[in-house]
């Protein structure tokens, strides 16, 4: 078991900066998923931390030694890649097992390994065939076959799940969470699949432009974004936003978001006080949060249903106030026609407050 | 059909069926042509060219398929040592050969020919090395494989077609070489098959007979060997394909 620690790590490719000072502790035993669009350095942080790539500055230690220099076999990794990388003229049995003949570990230990791993993974079949002709979901699992085999220290996964078809992805997502408790062995997970962070990680950090903007539990990302961009990425439907300007005066206080204005509360009117001075906001609401009904409630806004995305056990509505256009969650028995006037309201226990400039959560 | 006939039967009916077979021409060939040495020759020529094409190309190749420092320019150096003909620089070589005392010798053309197909065979298996996902190699890094044990157990067999191939093309071109024989040697105990099969083709008159003879006793190892290894010759033909196929998985 290894405790991870990235310090001041950034990684340039000519004049791209593909790492851009990345600091992240990863605990023993934890499941980390690296998230973020393509292109925003998870996958070159992930090969840094493998021994793949030499980081331009900066430290990885694993517990607490440094192990810039080591190559990745000094490292006692194991990876799994987006395409698998199994050896196409190896049998399965071969592949499983390569990284134990060259460390020359005993032919009975090797055996006794690949029997448990085989049967853990239900392979057992496969063992023979070569890769060409295992399928996408049985190569996936060889190739978890021959990261467990070696009883690594870490596990890294590179995307492992991107090929697989939707079904097997979600079967295997569930296998892949449950086996890595079972093992308890750090892992260090890279997806830009939200769904897929969300489900499996103990611990989401999300990067972007090479820049990590936020670690923290899969729950505490979704309801306390660390910036707008994180409150758009997370989530199966992104955060509705709103431009809105914090209005103090003697009819009380109010969150003015053009065509419509709602009203805050004193307490929550300090705190915003408390972070920030600025006036122009930007607010961030879920669609859980807003409730969409037909007739008329105090506080609530008038719009035009624009959409109903129906979706079977969840249904989504698309409603225009004015130039926003915002969703919400609706009960997927309720019934709504394309184009009919609307009220939402607003919970505001659950709204997220950004600093317009900076886009960083205030509160 | 022209090996079991006499000059005069040739120029009276070219196409004709030998009426009366005159099996001697192949007797002629094996004696007068001196065949049997030239054939031993050719072979130990073309196995020890395709020896050394086989130790260096493949471990050349994958260094040159890797970011290191003046790849290109050594890339471009073998480029031009393929495009040079030979009757470009055959006397600085011929003096050369002397100089070392590898004139007249198998040792010799085996040199000259293994380096002379070595950038030819570098350039196709190259591009192979060039083809096959980096995260393979990434995969054998992981594994714990050096550097050398990479290559070995897992990027050379995958590019194994490519080296048929080349090593192929390259027998084939060696077997049938006739310019550096004739330049580099000098006795006829060292002459190879196409130089053997010559001396029918005197200044004043051809042997058709003992020449087509020759010829088709030059065939035979090439058809024998064609039939052992008719499945790896189609495999390295289809060589690009077996790579790309196997760069998916």
């Amino acid at each position: 078991m290894v405790k991870i620690a990235l310090e001041n790590i950034s990684k340039c490719f000519d004049q791209v900066k593909a790492v851009d000072d990345v600091n992240l502790e990863i605990r023993d035993g934890e499941f980390l998923v690296l998230l973020g669009p393509s292109g925003c350095g998870k996958t070159t942080t992930l090969r840094i931390l493998a021994g793949l790539e030499r980081q331009t500055s900066g430290n990885v230690y694993f517990n607490e030694r440094l192990v810039n220099e080591l190559e990745p076999r000094e490292r006692n990794i194991a990876m799994v890649f987006q395409e698998y990388a199994l050896y196409p003229h190896m049998s399965a049995s071969d592949n499983l097992t390569l990284c134990l003949k060259v460390a020359k570990v005993p032919k009975d230990t090797i055996d006794e390994r690949l029997q448990m791993i085989s049967k853990m993974l239900k392979i057992e079949h496969l063992l023979s065939r070569k890769p060409g002709e295992l399928s996408g979901g049985q190569q996936q699992r060889v190739a978890l076959g021959r990261a467990i085999i070696r009883e690594p220290s870490v596990f890294l996964l590179d995307e492992p799940l991107s090929n697989l078809d939707a079904m097997l992805r979600v079967s295997m997502r569930v296998e892949l969470k449950k086996l890595q408790q079972n093992l308890r062995i750090t892992t260090i997970y890279v997806t830009h699949d939200q769904t897929e962070a969300m489900i499996m990680a103990d611990r989401v950090a999300i990067m972007k432009d090479g820049k990590l903007l936020q670690s923290d539990a899969p729950d505490r990302i979704y309801s306390r974004p660390a910036n707008k961009f994180v409150g758009e990425f997370v989530g199966s439907r992104p955060m509705n936003f709103f431009e809105c300007e914090l209005v103090d005066n003697d009819k009380g206080s109010f969150l003015d978001l053009g065509h419509f204005s709602t009203r805050i509360p004193p307490e929550l009117l300090r705190a915003i006080r408390s972070r920030t001075l600025e006036s122009k906001l930007i607010m961030g609401i879920r669609p859980e949060h807003l409730t969409i009904k037909k007739g008329r409630e105090e506080g609530s806004v008038e719009g035009r249903l624009y959409l109903i995305q129906r979706l079977g056990d969840v249904s989504y509505a698309n409603v225009l106030i004015g130039p926003n256009l915002l969703t919400a969650t609706v009960d997927p028995k309720a019934e709504f026609r394309q184009d009919q006037v609307v009220f939402v309201e607003l919970d505001m226990n659950h709204i997220c407050l950004f600093d317009k400039k900076t886009e960083d959560l205030i509160l | 059909m022209m090996s079991l006939r006499t000059n005069q039967e040739i120029f009276a009916t070219p196409w004709g069926i030998p009426t009366n077979p005159v099996w001697e021409n192949y007797m002629i060939a094996w004696e007068q042509g001196n065949l049997g040495i030239s054939l031993e020759n050719s072979v130990v020529i073309t196995f020890g060219s395709i020896v050394i094409m086989a130790l260096i190309c493949p471990m050349a190749a994958y260094a040159l398929s890797k970011p290191i420092f003046g790849r290109k320019f050594l890339f471009y150096i073998f480029l031009v040592g393929m495009f040079m003909a030979p009757q470009v620089f055959i006397i600085p070589l011929s003096m050369l050969l002397n100089q070392l005392g590898l004139i007249d010798t198998l040792l010799g053309l085996i040199i000259v020919d293994g380096v002379g197909g070595i950038p030819y065979c570098i350039i196709i298996i190259r591009a192979a090395f060039l083809g096959l996902p980096a995260c393979l190699e990434d995969s054998a890094k992981v594994d714990g494989l050096s550097t050398f044990q990479t290559f070995r157990k897992v990027l050379l067999p995958i590019v194994m077609p490519a080296v048929y191939t080349a090593l192929i093309i390259e027998g084939i071109w060696v077997w049938n070489d006739f310019f550096y024989p004739l330049i580099l040697t000098r006795s006829r105990g060292m002459f190879t098959l196409p130089l053997g099969i010559a001396i029918f083709r005197g200044g004043y008159m051809i042997q058709y007979g003992p020449l087509s003879a020759g010829t088709f006793i030059a065939m035979i190892p090439v058809i024998i060997l064609y039939i052992v290894f008719a499945d790896l010759i189609r495999r390295g033909v289809a060589g690009a394909i077996a790579v790309k196929g196997a760069a998916r998985t």
